[in-house]
């Protein structure tokens, strides 16, 4: 399984329809410390519907076991607006993703290599929301 | 003699014709309009006109709109009356992540002819844990109009082409979309929904396909037209389609 599979059936899988509410959007998922191969990913709502795109910090944090697709922990949190997400439309954005998914994640997931994600994906979320995710992993020692 | 013998189902069968027209005056005058309307269709009327949509310097795509249906149309057609009752029964959303509850209020609303608020289904919702202040989860879409009787399921991988159901009168069909696709459709945005839209009808043009959303989300979201290209952007299969079973 690359990252972009991996990614695939993090939005899609069955226990993503139990567990995240259909009005969030997820970020990349981030190699996470645990049995088999760990990853975090973040839930945040992006919203549109007025013209231009503003972005919310995570209402969400989900630890799956990515070999089993199943969820291991889920952490409720309080979202904030943040600011402008219009950066997510842009292709240096996609681009920013992809070589995430296919890069560093891939590693991780093909050979178990994780050093050094951290930065890759922060690089990939939209730019208002790295702060706040860098803090999330500074509180856990993540960097 | 006869007649006070033999029981009332063996009695001979008698069948009376009336032309339309002929002796009720009320048929008359539906005959008349049946014409008028027969008319209007081979002179090519349209059943409804709707403005163009339009994309902005931003990339922002400002979808069309149903403008009016024919009313003539709408008396004899099934499917524009009902169309006609869809948008009558449009509501903008009142909570940033209801848009499911509110997609579920105006179907049941459609389909029971009632005068539900969003309100007290969001209410309802809250109680059974269908509806916190995140959202709805996938799964529990419809699950409100199936607590009030109605036949509801779940389909992923529904291709756009087969939205077409949503133009039986008796099927009401929720979609889940990607909000942010759905309006920046030239973005690269990866799709992933985040929003519950009723399709009201697909349609097959001289000038290409298109949906119209009964979209809860925006205060421009009642009877909204996307050409398909825009729309499939958005949109991944997810949907669910609630009918009516037994009354509610």
């Amino acid at each position: 399984m690359n990252g972009e599979d991996l990614m695939e059936q993090l939005l899609n899988c069955d226990q993503a329809m139990e567990h995240i509410p259909l009005e969030l959007q997820a970020t990349v998922p981030l190699p996470w410390a645990g049995e088999g191969r760990a990853v975090a990913c973040w839930y945040y709502r992006l919203d549109s519907h007025s013209g231009d795109v503003k972005i919310y910090s995570p209402a969400l944090r989900v630890i799956w076991d990515a070999d089993k697709m199943a969820v291991v922990h889920t952490q409720t949190l309080q979202p904030v607006l943040l600011g402008s997400g219009q950066d997510v439309l842009g292709p240096a954005h996609r681009q920013r993703e992809d070589a995430y998914l296919n890069g560093p994640l891939t590693d991780y997931l093909t050979r178990g290599a994780a050093d050094g994600v951290a930065d890759s994906w922060l690089a990939a979320a939209p730019s208002a929301l790295r702060p706040w995710l860098w803090e999330a992993l500074r509180q856990v020692h993540y960097v | 003699m006869l007649e006070e013998t033999v029981p009332e189902i063996f009695k001979p069968f008698e069948m009376t014709t009336e032309l339309p027209g002929t002796a009720d005056p009320e048929q008359a005058l539906e005959m008349d309009e049946f014409q008028r309307y027969d008319e209007a269709a081979e002179q090519g009327t349209e059943a409804y006109s709707i403005s163009q949509g339009e994309y902005t310097e931003s990339g922002l795509y400002v979808p069309g709109h149903v403008e009016e249906i024919n009313p003539e149309v709408a008396e004899f057609d099934p499917e524009m009356r009902e169309l006609s009752c869809e948008l009558d029964t449009w509501i903008e959303q009142k909570e940033p992540m209801s848009c499911a509850v509110a997609s579920q209020t105006m179907a049941i609303n459609q389909l029971e002819h009632g005068a539900y608020s969003e309100q007290e289904l969001i209410d309802l919702a809250r109680e059974n844990g269908w509806y916190t202040s995140n959202g709805t989860l996938p799964r529990d879409v419809g699950k409100i109009a199936e607590s009030m009787g109605a036949e509801v399921e779940r389909r992923r991988g529904v291709e756009p082409s087969e939205l077409t159901l949503a133009n039986d009168p008796t099927v009401k069909v929720l979609a889940n979309i990607d909000s942010t696709l759905l309006h920046f459709p030239e973005s690269d945005k990866r799709c992933k929904p985040d929003h519950c839209v009723q399709v009201l009808r697909v349609e097959n043009t001289t000038q290409g396909e298109f949906v119209i959303l009964n979209d809860p989300g925006h205060e421009g979201g009642r009877g909204a037209v996307y050409p398909m290209e825009v729309f499939a952007k958005a949109y991944r299969g997810d949907i669910t389609t609630i009918r009516k079973e037994r009354e509610v």
